[in-house]
């Protein structure tokens, strides 16, 4: 480490400045496409470049949007593999060296565009980053088992390659790449410059958390894999190790954060509520601690400045301590509690997988939200249980002037549920009612469309599922008769 | 099987598949000639009762033989009329002129005519098939491209014997559409983005990559899985460890209720799984859709309490994936028990030219049938059997011919022990359900003909390789049943122990095992019968027949010997009841001379010792003492040894699952250098496991503590060792609260 210090400081990237916490600094990389959606609004772009940041480092998660998706280029399979050294052999190096190791995981003869890597990271290797290049060449048969493979880095196994891997020289992970910028030079250029103009600090947390005992390393742990990536964080066992090594009995609460995803966290929460584990489990149902729940969650979060990733994590923690406290009490407070933090999850960052769920929860237990279809099916997922929701289903390319319609739910699930209250609105005002009683549950309804109607048009009534939220699918016609 | 006649593509010779154009057939085309004036102008009419007798007419007239191009293209039309039913073609035809227009060319297109009908299973009396056929054939105006992969879509999504509700009937259209998932496929193709040999498969192993909507995802799933999975083509079988393994969502909800998913209702499975883990039905699921969506075939596999998948990386070689590939297949042509099934699916189409050949035969014979010329068409039959010899299909119509002509038991008796059973050789499930067709004329024979015919059947089983999840219950109980005197049961039994004492892999002999306990050591006449029919069995398997004038000694240790191949095969068949019986009973033949050292911790565990049902070794090896395996799993201690081994395990499966405090594990006395790297895994499924708890450097005697809350049913020793070694333990003893 000391040499490793010592070839820093000739780069004159060493800063011997105060440390300062700011989430997320390694690890930064070059844009990747986002959002999957078409339609979506244009964001500012120091939002769109904090988001590509986190899709990039979810390493495992995002799609390669590789050239190859691309309409009509062929996959272009490398003529000639890399010469870089072999991941252990650059790895030895760089550790002699004291120079950080950037180690690509790829292979020559089967991954699509594997010759556009070979041209980049050639290129790459030209550039002088100071850092040891060196690859795994994962070619068909050349690892024997999922054993084996776990063992290529000290992070793990890598499902969707190319990925490369950025180390200090003792192995520490610094960073994570994959997707776009490990097929571009440049990209990978100025990602790795990033997080080496980073790496100072952060290696002197990983010191402290090395060289102090007891729960001031733990927290020196904490504060570097804070700097980290939420996905990259996740992955770093040696840190998490130290964490849990020095504050077995929880006194900085940083191990909740940490070492533990969130079925780590339910269970937590679980034990709380119930008063103990499995077995030891005390209280059920109305007995449950729901507000020593809530106070343990709350006091968690306090315990540490949170990435995005974490906060909305142990925000749907606090959600589900309401949502289990209302299953028992129905107080409607609860169910506002329960929707207020589903919307704080979706504020935090609607477009990550978390935001996304919560704003469907959100919308589930909101009463004033009705469902929205802009095809013409409803499926798994679409069902609220024990409640009725408002349906609206757009119909405005149906509508071919004033006459009769009818509109039909064709089950191809056929669940139990209940559908009532057929209304006919034209951009949000009211135009007829079906030609059934109100309260009636019908599958079919006809309207006598009064007058040509022109904007959006839309079919709303209630429904309700029995036989639970995936019981119940098809399709929903609306004809002129 | 009897209600069609799925014909199943065959393979090529690489040269005609590289020329063999969209459909990829092994042999030449049929070359179309001119179809007699009656059947073309049924044709053109659309009514296809008509076509169908006007078919039936003009066969009469006709030589059949696969050499005839006209009379084996009336064959196959016949035949595609007969599997789909007239009416619902005639339906079709009347929906509008395109769909007349599609059904009047592929009745003249032999080429494609033939890959439907020789597609493992065509589907059923439906026009499903016809139907997707139909949406292609119109998305690419009348020119498809690759009929091949149409005609796999059109065969696995239409249903067919096996799958008589085609799930797509049930499926959201905008789940799964046809035309999309070929689209993809051609279009993965054209960007080079498949698995090499992807361009080899035939329509039959397309059907493993198109996969079937009953138990595969949306198209959308396979569009975001060739993206977010890309492994090296022989890694496929741990694609589904992309996903992370939980019970609980990111909402806080169990995955065993709906509202797991419901945050992510308006994602692919894939990516809802990807993103937010899933146990073992989304992440086999996923695995599964991973590979296919790269072009290997791929099936899930249900299992007890667990969900499996299975990757084919080559033809004829399918690898597990989270625990598969054996198990009750989802995609499936010659039932569902893997291996065996797809062992035989795979021998049936091993040799692309002669399946071929033989298919052409079976329609040739279909042809006869049609024509009402059934001695002709059992003669076919034979022919196309002789082709390929385990066909499930062509084996069963030649039944149905035999019994319509009432064949005699003694001709029946010739045919299954001279003709048909020797050809069954590592296939035995197949031998024995191709068999019960003729059930009731075997019931009627002399029992030395019966156990003879049993005897054969047995010596095939022996032979196949298998797994605990082929079950064989049914099927002995039924051999059974069918003799009358304890003597012939006593002989079946006796039999049936030698042929697996002899040739057996273990696996099947352990399950038969297990049924003969529960079937006769329940009471004591039933023990006796066993217990002589154990006892000949072990001196004739030593010494390859019985020896009479042996000394009680030399007997002893064949019992013995036979003793610890059973127990063996016990536990790999996972049979708990067999494993303990057999352990009784070779303990009764004399305690092998060996005392375990006593634990020295016992009381560094909460709890006590687990009662456990099962013990199972990864490898035996000579220095082995199976009669003491059970004995390892408490105080008393016992002793194993595997073989050399990288990774050899050790399984304990408890009586029932709980809450597991720990385990204590001790060396063998001598040698203790060995072991040294230990991980101990537990697992409430017997197929997931967690870790929970590893040493560098495994001490004598070892005592893993496992976390709270740790609930488990299986707990696994596993060492990493540098290279292959031997692993031998007295002790694992599991602790309960």
């Amino acid at each position: 480490m000391k040499k490793f210090l010592t070839f820093l400081i000739l780069l004159g990237i060493v800063g011997g400045g105060v440390y300062y916490y700011d989430p997320g600094l390694l690890g930064l990389d070059a844009p990747a496409k986002v959002s999957r959606k078409k339609g979506k609004k244009k964001k500012k772009a120091s939002k769109k470049a904090e988001k590509a940041e986190k899709a990039e480092s979810a390493v495992a998660a995002a799609p390669a949007e590789d050239d190859a998706e691309e309409e009509g280029a062929p996959a272009e399979l490398a003529a000639s593999p890399l010469e870089f050294p072999e991941n252990m052999e650059a790895r030895a190096q760089a550790k002699a060296e004291g120079r950080p190791s950037l180690i690509i995981w790829y292979g020559s003869d089967w991954l699509p565009n594997s010759g556009k890597i070979v041209k980049e990271w050639t290129e790459l290797g030209k550039k002088n980053l100071p850092v040891v290049i060196g690859q795994i060449d994962e070619r068909v048969g050349t690892v024997p088992d999922l054993h084996a493979r776990e063992k290529l880095t000290p992070f793990g196994a890598f499902t969707n390659l190319p990925v490369a891997v950025l180390m200090a020289p003792d192995e520490t992970l610094l960073a994570i790449y994959s997707g776009k910028t490990v097929l571009n030079a440049a990209a990978m250029e100025k990602a790795v410059n990033r997080t080496l103009k980073q790496m100072p600090k952060y290696m002197q947390l990983v010191e402290k958390a090395r060289n102090t005992e007891g729960v001031e390393g733990a927290k020196a742990a904490a504060d570097a894999l804070a700097m980290q990536p939420y996905t990259d964080a996740m992955r770093n066992r040696q840190l998490k190790d130290i964490l849990n090594r020095k504050d077995p009995n929880h006194e900085t609460l940083c191990r909740y954060l940490y070492c533990m995803d969130h079925m780590g966290m339910f269970d937590e929460i679980n034990a709380v509520l119930n008063g103990g584990k499995g077995a030891d489990a005390r209280f059920k149902g109305n007995d449950r601690k729901f507000d020593d729940g809530i106070k343990f969650v709350k006091k968690v979060m306090k315990a540490h400045k949170l990435s995005k990733e974490l906060e909305q994590q142990w925000t749907a923690g606090l959600a589900y301590v309401y949502r289990e406290k209302y299953g028992v009490a129905k107080e409607p407070a609860l169910r506002k509690l329960v929707v207020e933090s589903y919307r704080k999850v979706v504020e935090i960052d609607p477009d990550s997988e978390y935001g996304k769920g919560a704003l469907r929860w959100a919308n589930y237990w909101d009463e004033s939200v009705p469902y929205v279809f802009d095809t013409p099916f409803y499926d798994s997922g679409d069902m609220t249980v024990g409640f009725e929701k408002e349906w609206r289903v757009n119909v405005s390319d149906k509508m071919d002037g004033p006459g009769s319609y009818t509109f039909t739910l064709v089950p191809v699930k056929t669940g139990r549920m209940t559908s009532k209250g057929f209304q006919l609105f034209a951009n949000g005002k009211h135009v007829c009612d079906g030609d059934i009683p109100a309260d009636q549950d019908s599958k079919t309804v006809t309207f006598d469309v009064p007058r040509a109607l022109k904007g959006k048009v839309e079919v709303r009534f209630k429904v309700q599922c029995f036989d639970g939220w995936f019981a119940c699918g098809g399709e929903m016609v609306m004809k002129k008769n | 099987m009897l209600g069609m006649l799925a014909l199943g593509l065959s393979p090529m010779t690489a040269v005609m598949a590289a020329e063999g154009g969209s459909s990829k057939l092994a042999l030449a085309p049929v070359k179309a000639k001119k179809l007699p004036a009656a059947v073309q102008s049924a044709i053109e009419k659309g009514d296809y009762a008509d076509v169908q007798s006007a078919l039936a007419g003009a066969l009469k007239t006709m030589d059949i033989s696969p050499k005839d191009a006209t009379a084996l293209h009336c064959s196959m039309m016949h035949e595609l009329i007969r599997v789909t039913g007239a009416e619902f073609l005639t339906a079709m035809a009347g929906e509008g002129k395109d769909k007349a227009r599609f059904l009047q060319e592929f009745m003249k297109d032999t080429e494609w005519l033939e890959v439907y009908l020789t597609c493992g299973l065509v589907p059923y009396q439906k026009d499903l098939g016809m139907q997707i056929l139909y949406r292609i054939w119109k998305e690419e105006e009348g020119d498809v491209k690759n009929k091949a992969l149409a005609t796999a879509l059109a065969s696995c999504w239409g249903g067919g014997e096996t799958w008589k509700e085609p799930a797509l009937a049930k499926a959201l259209p905008n789940k799964h559409n046809p035309v999309r998932r070929y689209k993809f496929f051609q279009k993965q193709e054209k960007k080079g983005l498949l698995h090499p040999n992807y361009k080899n498969l035939k329509a039959w192993e397309l059907r493993f990559v198109v996969a079937n909507p009953g138990q595969d995802w949306d198209d959308e799933s396979y569009e975001f899985a060739a993206k977010a999975i890309n492994l090296p083509w022989d890694k496929y079988g741990i694609a589904c460890w992309a996903a992370t393994y939980t019970g609980t969502s990111k909402f806080g909800d169990s995955v065993q209720g709906g509202a797991y998913n419901l945050p992510y209702a308006n994602e692919s499975w894939a990516e809802a799984t990807l993103r937010n883990g899933g146990v073992c039905g989304a992440m086999s699921h996923l695995g599964a859709v991973a590979a296919m969506a790269h072009g290997i075939p791929s099936y899930t596999v249900g299992q007890p309490g667990h969900c499996a998948y299975a990757v084919r990386t080559e033809r004829g070689k399918w690898v597990g994936g989270f625990g598969g590939p054996d198990g009750g297949m989802h995609n499936m042509i010659f039932g569902f028990r893997a291996p065996t099934s797809y062992n035989l699916m795979e021998a049936v189409y091993g040799d692309d030219e002669k399946v071929a050949k033989a298919y052409r035969k079976s329609l040739c014979a279909r042809g006869l049938e049609a024509a009402g010329k059934d001695a002709e068409a059992e003669k076919m039959w034979r022919s196309a059997l002789k082709d390929s010899p385990m066909h499930p299909f062509f084996r069963a119509a030649l039944h149905e011919q035999m019994k319509k002509r009432g064949v005699s038991a003694p001709e029946c008796y010739e045919y299954l022990t001279k003709d048909m059973l020797p050809k069954y050789a590592g296939h035995g499930v197949a031998a024995i359900d191709a068999t019960a067709d003729l059930a009731d004329i075997i019931a009627a024979m002399e029992e030395k003909d019966q156990l003879n015919i049993y005897r054969m059947e047995h010596e095939a089983l022996a032979t196949t390789p298998s797994s605990w999840a082929v079950k064989l219950d049914e099927l002995v109980q039924k051999q059974q049943t069918a003799l009358q005197s304890d003597s012939a049961r006593q002989k079946f039994l006796e039999n049936m122990f030698v042929a697996h004492i002899k040739n057996g892999d273990g696996t099947t002999f352990g399950q038969l095992l297990e049924w003969a306990v529960k079937t006769y050591v329940a009471t004591e006449e039933g023990s006796k019968i066993f217990n002589k029919a154990f006892a000949k069995a072990a001196e004739k398997a030593g010494s390859g027949e019985a020896a009479g004038g042996e000394s009680a000694e030399e007997r002893n240790k064949k019992m013995a010997e036979a003793y610890k191949k059973a127990i063996v095969a016990a536990e790999q068949a996972r049979s708990g009841p067999a494993f303990m019986a057999l352990t009784k009973g070779a303990l009764a033949l004399g305690k092998p001379d060996y005392k375990a050292s006593p634990l020295q911790k016992m009381g560094e565990l909460q709890g006590k010792p687990a009662a456990a049902s099962l013990f199972r070794i990864s490898t035996t090896s000579n220095y082995d003492a199976p009669v003491l395996h059970a004995s390892i799993m408490t105080p008393e201690g016992g002793k194993c040894h595997t073989a050399k081994e990288q990774n050899p395990n050790f399984i304990v499966e408890l009586q029932k699952p709980g809450h597991t405090t720990g385990c204590i594990i001790r060396k063998v006395d001598g040698n203790e250098w060995r072991m040294k790297k230990a991980v101990v895994y537990t697992s409430e499924d017997g197929a997931t496991w967690f870790k929970r708890a590893e040493t560098n450097d495994m001490p004598k005697e070892w005592v893993a503590k496992f976390p709270d809350g740790t609930r488990a049913k299986w707990v696994k020793l596993e060492f990493e060792n540098a290279g292959p070694d031997f692993a031998h333990i007295s002790h694992f003893v599991v602790f309960t609260r």
